[in-house]
């Protein structure tokens, strides 16, 4: 299994607005790769560039070698998973159907005992099983979510893209998503996870990208980009990276005094962005 | 971990066992269809035996199939005035009653299956055929028809009535794929088609065009606005095999191709991006639907008029009993839209004898409040 995405100087805009300026990345397989940012960077630009849904104006994304558009959308389907930020569903399936619906480029006329085997295993692996036969409006965020990610892994594709698959989730159902990212990536599968929280990239990630005004600003393991420099220059925060006490990953550890955040706009990457001095730090541990 | 797998092993019997219990649905709802029908041809001014009406549409059924069969009916028994004889009820049943109840049943049929294509694939519950302006358009291509006096017979040098409808019903059916065509074209930017802007889009040319109608009803003379309210209200009147022929082949072909999108239309569901990541061809899926409901609706109208509610209600009802999933709506909605659409066009002709309430009024009473109930108990059974 040689699972490769491939972008190429990726360029996309909308107007005037330029939201992807030039950016090149690889992801392999058995690797997660980590995009963080501050809000409106172009992440999630970036991640429906490698996904197929946006075409960029210049450059291109190939996949094991081969332009995007080139697949089929039922064979891009087998090669790649995409969990949505949100993820509605407009008629009341059930959660257990909701999540049936990830089997579908697998299934030739009707699904299988295997295909049910799989997506009940996924739902107990996101720990909603006991939810399956409710209906997904009627569900919590974080229920969703879960849910959403046992679709996408019922999917059983080589490459998952995940755009924020963490943000609705209690800390717990946080670090299980990216515990299952790491087995994924164990068994070969190339991860490419949007994530706001740097500390769970810092924990889970091999790679971390760090986006800011579109352009691919730093890209390396986690002990090379997320350091303090890069943090306040891309996020305009004053933070100290400590060494997490148990693993071997940098710790993100944000300077406030009196609830302010202590840092005036700078130069450099964040010229031209405007960063209040003054934000109050909601919480703590979410940079974004 | 035996109890959990005893769990797993239970939810996936329920759902490999769901597909016998749809069967036995689809069964029970053409066993109703199969029932009105022969009630509904055996009702009228005149009250036919039902056991007649079916040994007549067997005998007539063998006659064009060659088989060797009689029901042992004698159509040779002398007609007495003011006494029914088979002869006469035989040649009622099959040349008026059964014509009328079985283009009834296609158009309900088509309206049904239309709507419910439409609200799967605009991702919209109350996307209806008439929402995308097939019915309107048709009405107006029928009163353009009628106002202008076209009539197909002044070229063939023929004066039969019927040439005059057939060209009404022309003008109806291509007007109605031009608006279809021109609403869905205006709807497109960039590339992408968005199902709100459609919905808006349908509504805009909804209105320009019931302004038309009404204009049109106030400058014409008295036979034409009989005309114009055939079409605007709904009528199975005056239809005959030719007409049922002609309809056919548009409600077959949409009956066929779409359950075989049923999966995609369920995947639509969550998004039009989320389909496709999951191999749908989302703009693909939407053009099909889209034109299939033109064609079935605007042929429907273009013989029966605007026949309103029956697109938008059928599938809500469905969904009601059976869930969303449209393997099982689909179908559902083919069998129940035609049992609801003969039963109206029964009630229609039968409730005030010997005049004819338009269809499309009877549709709109009983679907309106239908429909109420049906959101308020959809509201409750959600919690």
């Amino acid at each position: 299994m040689v699972n490769h995405l491939d972008a190429q100087h990726l360029h996309y805009h909308i107007g005037k607005a330029t939201l992807v300026r030039d950016i090149s990345l690889q992801v392999n397989g058995g690797e997660i790769l980590a995009i963080v940012g501050p809000n409106g960077a172009g992440k999630t630009t970036l991640l429906k560039l490698l996904a197929g849904d946006l075409y960029p104006q210049s450059g291109q994304v190939l996949l094991n070698g081969q332009p995007l558009h080139h697949h089929k959308p039922l064979e891009l389907a087998r090669q790649r998973a995409v969990m949505p930020q949100q993820a509605s569903v407009s008629l009341d399936f059930t959660a257990y159907e909701v999540a049936l619906m990830g089997r579908h480029p697998h299934i030739r006329g009707s699904e299988t005992r295997e295909d049910h085997r799989i997506v009940e295993e996924a739902l107990h692996r996101t720990e909603v099983l006991h939810l399956r036969e409710q209906l997904y409006a009627t569900l919590s965020g974080g229920e969703k979510a879960r849910v959403t990610l046992a679709r996408v892994l019922a999917q059983q594709t080589p490459i998952l893209l995940l755009d924020e698959p963490t943000s609705t989730l209690d800390l717990r159902h946080q670090h299980m998503t990216m515990q299952i990212m790491r087995e994924r990536a164990k068994t070969g599968v190339a991860v490419v996870a949007v994530l706001h929280d740097l500390n769970l990239a810092a924990m889970y990630a091999d790679r971390v990208g760090m986006i800011h005004s579109g352009r691919l600003e730093f890209i390396g393991t986690p002990d090379e980009v997320l350091t303090a420099a890069n943090i306040h220059a891309v996020f305009g925060l004053a933070v100290e990276v400590l060494s997490h006490p148990t693993h071997q990953c940098p710790l993100i550890v944000p300077l406030a005094t009196n609830g302010h955040v202590i840092t005036p706009p700078e130069t450099g990457a964040s010229a031209g962005r405007k960063v209040l001095a003054d934000q109050r730090v909601t919480s703590a541990p979410h940079l974004g | 971990m035996i109890g959990k797998l005893a769990v797993w092993q239970a939810t996936t019997q329920r759902y490999t066992r769901l597909f016998p219990v749809r069967i036995v649905f689809l069964l029970v709802l053409l066993m109703i269809l199969v029932f009105i029908s022969l009630s509904a041809v055996s009702t009228g001014a005149v009250r036919i035996q039902r056991d007649v009406v079916f040994k007549v549409s067997v005998d007539a059924i063998a006659e064009k199939l060659h088989l060797d069969y009689d029901s042992g009916l004698d159509y040779t028994a002398r007609c007495l005035p003011g006494q029914s004889c088979i002869q006469r009820d035989a040649a009622l049943i099959r040349e008026i009653r059964w014509p009328r109840v079985i283009m009834a049943g296609l158009v309900g049929a088509s309206l049904a299956i239309a709507g419910t294509a439409l609200q799967g694939a605009l991702r919209n519950p109350l996307a209806d055929p008439g929402l995308i302006g097939a019915s309107s358009g048709a009405a107006v291509g029928a009163v353009t028809a009628i106002l202008l006096g076209v009539n197909i017979g002044d070229v063939l040098h023929s004066d039969a009535p019927a040439l005059a409808r057939l060209t009404q019903s022309l003008f109806a059916f291509t007007a109605a794929l031009i608006t279809t065509f021109g609403v869905f074209r205006l709807a497109r930017w960039q590339g992408r088609t968005d199902s709100t802007s459609l919905l808006l889009i349908g509504l805009a040319i909804n209105t320009m065009a019931s302004a038309f109608i009404g204009l049109a009803t106030f400058i014409s003379d008295i036979r034409e606005v009989n005309d114009i309210v055939f079409w605007t209200l709904g009528s199975f009147a005056e239809i005959f095999w030719r007409d049922v022929y002609v309809v056919v082949p548009f409600t077959v072909l949409s009956v066929v191709i779409l359950p075989f999108l049923a999966r995609q239309l369920n995947l639509m569901t969550l998004g039009e991006a989320e389909a496709q990541h999951l191999g749908v061809n989302a703009e693909r899926l939407r053009m099909i639907c889209v034109a299939l409901a033109a064609m079935t609706v605007g042929v429907s109208v273009a013989f029966a008029g605007i026949i309103g509610f029956v697109g938008l209600v059928v599938p809500h009802l469905i969904r009601f009993f059976t869930g969303p999933d449209h393997r099982i709506v689909l179908p559902a909605s083919v069998l129940t839209g035609a049992i609801l659409m003969i039963a109206a066009d029964l009630w229609a002709r039968t409730v005030a004898i010997p005049t004819e309430v338009p269809v499309g009024i009877v549709t709109a009473l009983f679907g309106g409040p239908v429909f109420l109930v049906l959101i308020i108990l959809s509201r409750r059974g959600r919690g």
